[in-house]
């Protein structure tokens, strides 16, 4: 069957949508491991609860959803990041810094495994959605979902703040500093442990902020988060661990890989190409697309 | 050291006593459980092996347990091989992809090398899917039902005191001192001379090689595989869980945190059955706060040698 | 010395009558009141988890109910429900669990095709058979099991009454679209097939991803073969996003059947009036006249405080014909309930009757289709059981509302 320029297009913008969620999500796996060396594997079980404050915010108190992402549930999980860092893996830190990063990985599957059985004892597992905007813009022969327009700004101005953040704030710089060397760090007198609080804390709330665009997209259930903690890891890898702008790209990337595979070859290869993208990259430059050199 | 010495073998051979008489008491849920018991306690042995020892920190184990399901099904179903035949045949098989991958992926270090290993376990498991003329795809494989589980226990026995016998032997041998080195200090020991990818590579063949095995004979027992429930993550994580829970770089630490969680996990679920996945997620959560060392290291009153400190070395890039 | 005797003899005399009297007298009544086991695994984790809760509704409305009855030859019922977190492996491993160490008398089959599939090389090892009201997939009967016997209509006859609509409709071509698990894959080769027989041209197909996140892509594909019915092998999730995308891109074909997410509530909860002349298979729908149906249906609703979805109602229809085979058998043992299962055709809560091949699997039940019109299911075929008038070519999206 033929490819037309219209079915290319439309895929891409399709991919693109979709990318843009997956960059949100992985943005806060990446910040946490570059600058704490923790390999949330609970991140996905973190989307899921995004999702679902969204939900409750908007089917209980009728909370505009798009108002309930940055008022419900990226502060929610912002807090729970810092309680759990602060009361939970602190802990790990009297471990030698070097045992730390294969115990956290494993301490947050412990997490994830809790959150998602007490989600499903909870809250069932029936399915759930937000129904707010379905109807779509057609331009030029191609159609834009408007609820996706919405949710790819707000990934992209999402993204952008905390690039800018990290850039020109001084707590922004300051964790890029840690990031790069927490000894040196530490040694021009950063409080790396209170950072810690604030960066887990942040990884959680962009972890919500990603599930609340899934919220308002797609179906919410306890398990959702699942493929993407596996996808987010995909992406950190291929974009360079540690790298902000390398998630955001890897994210993008990812997503229009899915698109254009499921156009040219299949849609079976789809889950495929994450995998073989992230061995490609891991062959060819280990450090990822904007990873630096060395540690 | 001299009263550390002889407690593990004695314990073990009492332990193969009584595993070998196991069979006669048992029923055929207890036969059951121990199958599982001992394909735990081997794959988290073989990857004890490689990660333990080495350092490589690998999470996509289930690959190679995957590839030697695999192998074997597909030799049982489409040319009636012998099962016990097959099962070394899925060996084999997982050993030739570990050499496939593994030349290319020990090249990386710490987090890239465990999230290629997840990565390989991933891609394993899509060529499965859409291999469908070989594998049959989602659907699975079906294998002729078993009556007699007896053969298979014997077997998982067997490979499990083969994997810990190695384990063992290489532990105390000159093998394994270049493994250890090239944990402590890989620039190091390579710049003494020590042809470190030989090392690795032997290791990374022998893990798979057992973990393929017992994959081959659990798919004969299960008489149905499919790709989702055999490459399943969770079974990678479950090994390193394990491992840690015993004490990674111990010759018994798998077999002990392989037995607690199987045996545990029995009792937790039967217990509460709507709970019990949450209550081994604060189990976990637990085991790494307060028992970072494992529980061989938290009883080994030679906090110097015995002290396996694999994780020290994982990530250390230099 | 005299006393101590007569009073030994005399106590020996008491504890002899005693055990007597408690053998013949109070042990058959305590062993009578002994309930029957009925063992089974659930899906009440994992991916399944929302179906499986319908299932395990079902089992246990019919064991409460049979329970008020008096029983099953005179004895209570008691199910034994493990989790099996919808994975084949541990659902083996309970049942192996459930006949040897529980050792239950009667057993039920856990939720869908591919946890059967492993479940049953269980009850086949140990002889004991196993009704499945959760499972439909004919390679569970290819294998030559002797002891899996199906309640649902297998997955051939899904859609015959979709087609036989097709054929009245004139439609001539059909896009494919499942997921790559068993079931979806089973139910993609029945509808080719079906569609072979029809003589209605298969213009594409293609497998996706479980875990797909973006539809978008394959719709240009499906819409550029201009299908005139498009059959999806879905679950909840797939199923709104299609539709959710199809939307965006104003894609709607003349047909649209989508398998199990539409036979849910959610499945409209989720869009609203978008899920309007999207067709379903139905096995049950709390409408249709089966006996005892309107009965099942309010129990059901006062037990649990929802409404009844076809899986719970099947998985009662399930409970029913072992109900009947117990019976036929008069005796619990294996053999003679296997051999009760092959004779029996009870009536039960679905349409159609309960008949099974020689393999074991069901071909006289019957699936019906529905439609969603109006925010509400609809029975649209066949016509004795339809609740109203099917809505053919669907229209499209702009002449809606």
């Amino acid at each position: 069957m033929g490819v037309t320029p219209s079915m290319f297009i439309q895929s891409v913008v399709g991919g693109v949508f979709t990318g843009s969620v997956y960059a949100l999500v992985a943005l806060g796996l990446t910040i946490m491991f570059g600058v704490m060396r923790v390999l949330n594997l609970a991140h996905g079980a973190f989307v899921m609860l995004g999702a679902y404050l969204v939900f409750w915010a908007y089917t209980l108190f009728h909370i505009n959803p798009l108002l309930a992402i940055v008022l419900v549930s990226m502060p929610v999980l912002f807090l729970l990041g810092m309680i759990i860092q602060r009361y939970l893996i602190s802990r790990l830190f009297n471990i030698p810094p070097e045992d730390f990063e294969l115990m956290s990985a494993i301490f947050c599957f412990g997490l994830s495994s809790l959150i998602i059985n007490l989600a499903i004892y909870f809250w069932t597992a029936d399915f759930r959605s937000v129904r707010y905007i379905t109807d779509a813009l057609t331009i030029g022969g191609i159609s834009f979902s408007k609820i996706r327009i919405v949710c790819f700004l707000i990934a992209i101005l999402i993204t952008g703040l905390v690039a800018f953040f990290l850039k020109k704030a001084n707590l922004g710089m300051a964790i890029r500093a840690t990031s790069q060397n927490r000894d040196s760090a530490e040694i021009c007198g950063i409080p790396t442990r209170k950072l810690f609080l604030f960066v887990f804390g942040l990884g959680c709330a962009l972890a919500a902020a990603g599930g609340s665009l899934l919220a308002i997209q797609y179906t919410i259930y306890p398990q959702m988060g699942d493929d993407y903690t596996t996808k987010s890891f995909c992406i950190i890898i291929l974009g360079g661990m540690g790298s902000y702008l390398g998630a955001f790209a890897g994210g993008i990337i990812l997503g229009l890989a899915e698109a254009l595979s499921t156009l040219f070859i299949g849609a079976k290869f789809s889950e495929a190409v994450a995998f073989l993208a992230l061995i490609l990259i891991l062959l060819i430059k280990p450090t990822g697309l904007f990873g630096e050199k060395s540690q | 050291m001299t009263s550390k010495n002889w407690v593990a073998p004695a314990s073990i051979a009492l332990l193969t006593v009584f595993m070998l008489l196991f069979p006669s008491v048992a029923s055929g849920y207890g036969l059951s459980l121990c199958i599982t018991l001992l394909l735990y306690i081997t794959m988290a042995e073989s990857w004890n092996l490689l990660s333990g020892y080495t350092g490589y920190v690998s999470f996509g184990h289930v690959g190679f347990f995957g590839a030697g399901s695999y192998a074997t099904a597909i030799l049982i179903s489409r040319f009636g091989v012998n099962w016990l035949a097959a099962s070394f045949f899925g060996a084999t098989v997982a050993m030739l992809v570990a050499l496939l991958i593994g030349w290319p992926a020990l090249r990386l270090r710490g987090p890239y090398f465990a999230i290629v290993m997840l990565g390989f376990a991933g891609v394993l498991k899509n060529i499965v899917i859409l291999w469908k003329d070989v594998t049959q795809g989602g659907m699975g494989i079906s294998l002729p039902p078993i009556l007699d589980i007896k053969p298979i226990y014997y077997f998982m026995l067997a490979s499990a005191l083969g994997i810990i016998s190695l384990t063992y032997v290489i532990s105390r041998s000159k093998f394994g001192l270049r493994l250890i080195s090239i944990r402590e200090d890989e620039d190091a020991a390579s710049a003494m001379g020590i042809n470190v990818t030989f090392y690795k590579i032997v290791t990374f063949l022998l893990s798979a090689f057992f973990t393929g095995l017992v994959g081959g004979a659990f798919a004969w027992y299960s008489s149905y595989i499919e790709p989702g429930s055999t490459f399943d993550i969770k079974v990678s994580i479950e090994l390193i869980i394990m491992s840690l829970l015993g004490g990674a770089g111990t010759v018994l630490g798998p077999l002990i945190g392989a037995t607690i969680i199987i045996l545990g996990g029995e009792y937790f679920w039967t217990q509460f059955p709507l709970m019990h996945q949450a209550i081994l997620g604060v189990l976990i959560v637990v085991v790494v706060l307060f028992l970072p060392e494992g529980i061989v290291g938290f009883f080994s009153k030679d906090k110097g040698a015995e002290k396996r400190n694999l994780l020290v070395w994982m990530f250390k890039t230099k | 010395m005299t006393g101590k005797r007569f009073s030994f003899k005399h106590t020996i005399l008491i504890a002899f009558l005693s055990v007597v009297f408690l053998i013949g007298v109070i042990a058959p009544i305590t062993f009578a009141a002994e309930p029957i086991k009925i063992g089974a695994s659930m899906s009440l984790t994992g991916k399944y988890a929302r179906t499986g809760v319908y299932t395990k509704d079902g089992y246990e409305l019919w064991a409460e109910q049979i329970n008020n009855q008096g029983g099953l030859l005179g004895r209570n019922v008691e199910f034994v429900i493990y989790d099996d977190q919808s994975d084949p492996k541990t659902a083996a491993k309970l049942y192996e669990k459930l006949i040897t160490s529980d050792k239950v008398d009667l057993l039920m089959g856990p939720y869908s095709s591919g946890v059967t599939f492993a479940a049953s090389t269980i009850t086949e090892k140990y002889k004991i058979p196993m009704i499945t009201a959760g499972a439909t997939s004919e390679e569970i009967w290819q294998r030559g099991y002797k002891y899996v016997f199906g309640t649902g209509p297998h997955n051939e006859l899904y859609y015959i009454g979709a087609f036989d609509l097709a054929k009245q409709m004139d439609f001539k071509t059909i896009a494919i679209i499942n997921a790559d698990d068993l079931f979806p894959l089973s139910l993609a080769k029945a509808v080719e097939k079906l569609s072979k027989e029809n003589g209605i041209e298969v213009v594409m197909q293609e497998d996706f991803p479980k875990g797909n996140q973006d539809f978008t892509a394959l719709i240009t594909k499906i819409k550029a073969s201009n299908p005139d019915i498009l059959f999806g092998g879905t679950y909840l999730p797939d199923s709104v996003l299609l539709m959710r995308q199809m939307k965006e891109q104003d894609f709607c074909p003349k047909m649209i059947v989508l398998s199990v997410g539409p036979s849910l509530p959610d499945f409209q909860e989720a869009l609203g009036a978008d899920a309007s002349y999207v067709m379903v298979e139905s096995f049950w729908e709390p409408a249709i006249d089966t006996p005892g149906n309107k009965e099942f249906t309010e129990a059901y609703k006062k037990k649990f405080g929802y409404e009844p979805e076809y899986h719970g109602a099947w998985a009662y229809s399930g409970c029913q014909v072992l109900e009947a085979a117990v019976k036929e058998a008069g005796s619990l043992e294996p053999e003679k309930v296997r051999e009760a299962l092959t004779k029996v055709h009870p009536t039960t809560l679905l349409p159609g009757e309960f008949k099974v091949d020689d393999t074991g699997m069901q071909v006289g039940q019957i699936s019906m289709i529905a439609q969603w019109l109006d925010g509400k299911r609809e029975v649209v075929w066949p016509e004795k059981y339809a609740t109203k008038k099917f809505v053919l070519p669907v229209p499209p999206w702009s002449d809606r509302k």
